[in-house]
């Protein structure tokens, strides 16, 4: 009897969540836009901090360095590589694939960016 | 433009934490909030309505699966020889390799091929990596030699079990929070070098323990045998008198061996993946975003050892608390219910790791032609693209939400059974607050950790 209850009420909660579901995760493919994401490194670190910095999934992103750093930028998840000579570089990419990504001193590990992908 | 999306393979992928460039979105609050609610709700409709009568003990006796489903003897040495073979490979890989983490297969291979498929492999289909494990095959075949050579005769387990004391499991406990450490603590753990002297140092500490102490001490030491173990417990399959046999999902978990450590062993669990979900906030990036080299490593031991710690805490008070309702001693109690925890730290694994198994992983398909990074093309999958879009983000996030609230109301399930067979149902219910406070707090925590709000 009572796990009878119970089960209708998992049900009618699953059933409620299954309805809200349907209005929640669709993709914008209308909005594409080209986004510069500057990062100004002094000293090994970011200027500014690290910032969090979102696009939409398919934007044209442009990634540029400046500073007084020489050395390698990696751009994880998407592992591209921006080699910086007299403290400035850019690359280039379509941000397809959607996730959190760390942008990082290649090597130290020491974080510039934290880029999100939605 | 000539960079779009052009996989360079040139250096090292792995983030500050474990393996792999990609994390996932945070998830939308208005699912945490539903998920967390409905965790909640569960519970108590859990303590009002939930079965009178204890129904796992009896239900996880199961049921032997016809003959023509049981594996025969043969297959056992094959998963044996296959374990051995696949180890060697993995060490060679480690040691003499590629010294890029990406073009290596070793790094992806532990950390995610094993450590999140087996124990998605442990949960759904029971114990298959005992069938594998190459620590048990090797300790094994070493001891039988010995006794063809010596002629003596074959002593079953290490000299504790001899002497009839409990087998105690800490040293498993200990094996896997060296892993833990190795994995999210240590600034270099996808370095094909520091894995190799990691797992060097572990086996031969395992397979020292068992030339010392007989080769039992594996099966209490070795602690990814002893997770993928415990984890199995939960499955509808498991194996009894060498036939395998089925039982309701979950009803396992009444009948899973504590030993003493067992339940300190899915503490530290639980704890390492709530560290590395905390390690993905922005609360944590400020912390140990600047450092780097063991610096890092440092504040990560420290944030790794408090997180556990603080989860420790969290059930050490609700059993505290249940003690006295009931009179029993802590121990007991915490013996008797930390096995409840499984479901919840399985569903922690999938929540935090789902996505790094299906995207991440798929890496593994390139590497496998080239395990060594040496330009192979063994089996001709040298130029897989990995599919990123293989499942969405809301799909994920759907996983995610999932496997959280099914773990959670799974051990609520598992706790309420535990209670009702050793109580009176008015004791049992008040026995229960404390534990319901507990586990709603490790799912609210690891849904907040989700939402990455922080």
């Amino acid at each position: 009897m009572r796990l009878r209850v119970l089960l209708v009420g998992v049900a009618v909660m699953a059933l409620a969540l299954l309805v809200t579901a349907c209005g929640g995760g669709s993709v914008d493919n209308s909005t594409k836009s080209s986004v510069v994401i500057g990062i100004e490194i002094r000293g090994e670190a970011p200027v500014g901090g690290i910032r969090q910095v979102t696009v939409s999934r398919g934007d044209a992103l442009t990634v540029s360095v400046s500073g007084d750093f020489d050395g390698r930028v990696h751009i994880h998840g998407y592992d591209l590589f921006i080699d910086l000579s007299g403290g400035s570089g850019s690359t280039q990419f379509d941000a397809l694939i959607p996730g959190v990504f760390s942008i990082e001193i290649e090597s130290t590990s020491r974080q510039l960016l934290k880029l999100t992908v939605s | 433009m000539a960079t779009t999306l052009s996989l360079s393979l040139l250096a090292d992928p792995a983030a500050a934490h474990g393996i792999g460039g990609r994390t996932d979105l945070p998830l939308p609050a208005w699912q945490m909030t539903w998920a967390a609610g409905f965790a909640v709700a569960s519970s108590f409709v859990a303590l009002g309505a939930f079965w009178s009568k204890p129904l796992l003990e009896s239900a996880a006796k199961g049921r032997t699966l016809p003959r023509w489903i049981q594996p025969p003897i043969w297959l056992f040495w094959i998963t044996k020889a296959t374990g051995v073979a696949m180890f060697g490979v993995l060490m060679y890989a480690a040691w003499f390799g590629n010294e890029n983490s990406a073009v290596n297969i070793s790094g992806d291979a532990v950390y995610i091929v094993f450590w999140v498929g087996m124990q998605v492999v442990s949960a759904a289909f029971g114990d298959v990596w005992s069938a594998f494990n190459p620590f048990i095959t090797i300790a094994d075949s070493a001891a039988w030699l010995k006794a063809r050579l010596i002629g003596e005769r074959l002593s079953g387990g290490d000299s504790q079990e001899a002497t009839g004391g409990a087998q105690s499991v800490w040293p498993a406990v200990v094996a896997i929070a060296s892993f833990s450490w190795m994995e999210l603590a240590y600034h270099s753990a996808a370095s094909p070098r520091s894995l190799a002297l990691y797992l060097s140092v572990y086996s031969a500490a395992i397979l020292g323990g068992a030339a010392w102490r007989g080769k039992g001490f594996v099966r209490r030491a070795d602690g990814f045998g002893q997770l993928m173990s415990i984890i199995s417990s939960a499955s509808p399959l498991f194996r009894e008198e060498g036939k395998l046999r089925f039982r309701p999902p979950l009803s396992g978990v009444s009948r899973l061996e504590v030993k003493p450590g067992t339940v300190a062993f899915i503490l530290v669990v639980l704890g390492t993946t709530t560290f590395d979900g905390f390690t993905r906030s922005s609360t944590w990036s400020r912390v140990a975003g600047s450092s780097t080299g063991w610096s890092l490593t440092f504040i990560n031991t420290f944030g790794l050892a408090v997180v556990i710690a603080l989860v420790a805490l969290v059930f050490f008070a609700a059993i505290k608390s249940m003690s006295r309702v009931t009179g029993e001693s802590e121990y007991e109690l915490g013996d008797l219910f930390g096995p409840t925890l499984v479901t919840i730290m399985v569903a922690y694994t999938v929540a935090h790791y789902f996505s790094l198994l299906v995207l991440d992983g798929q890496r593994f398909i390139i590497q496998i032609s080239d395990p060594f990074g040496r330009g192979w093309d063994l089996f001709g999958t040298k130029d897989y693209a990995i599919n990123w879009a293989l499942i969405s983000t809301g799909a994920i996030a759907w996983v995610q939400t999932a496997a959280i609230a099914v773990g959670h109301v799974l051990a609520v399930a598992a706790a309420h059974d535990r209670s009702i067979s050793r109580y009176e149902r008015s004791v049992a219910l008040r026995s229960q607050y404390s534990m319901l406070v507990a586990m709603i707090s490790y799912t609210v925590v690891g849904l907040i950790i989700l939402l990455g709000a922080f």
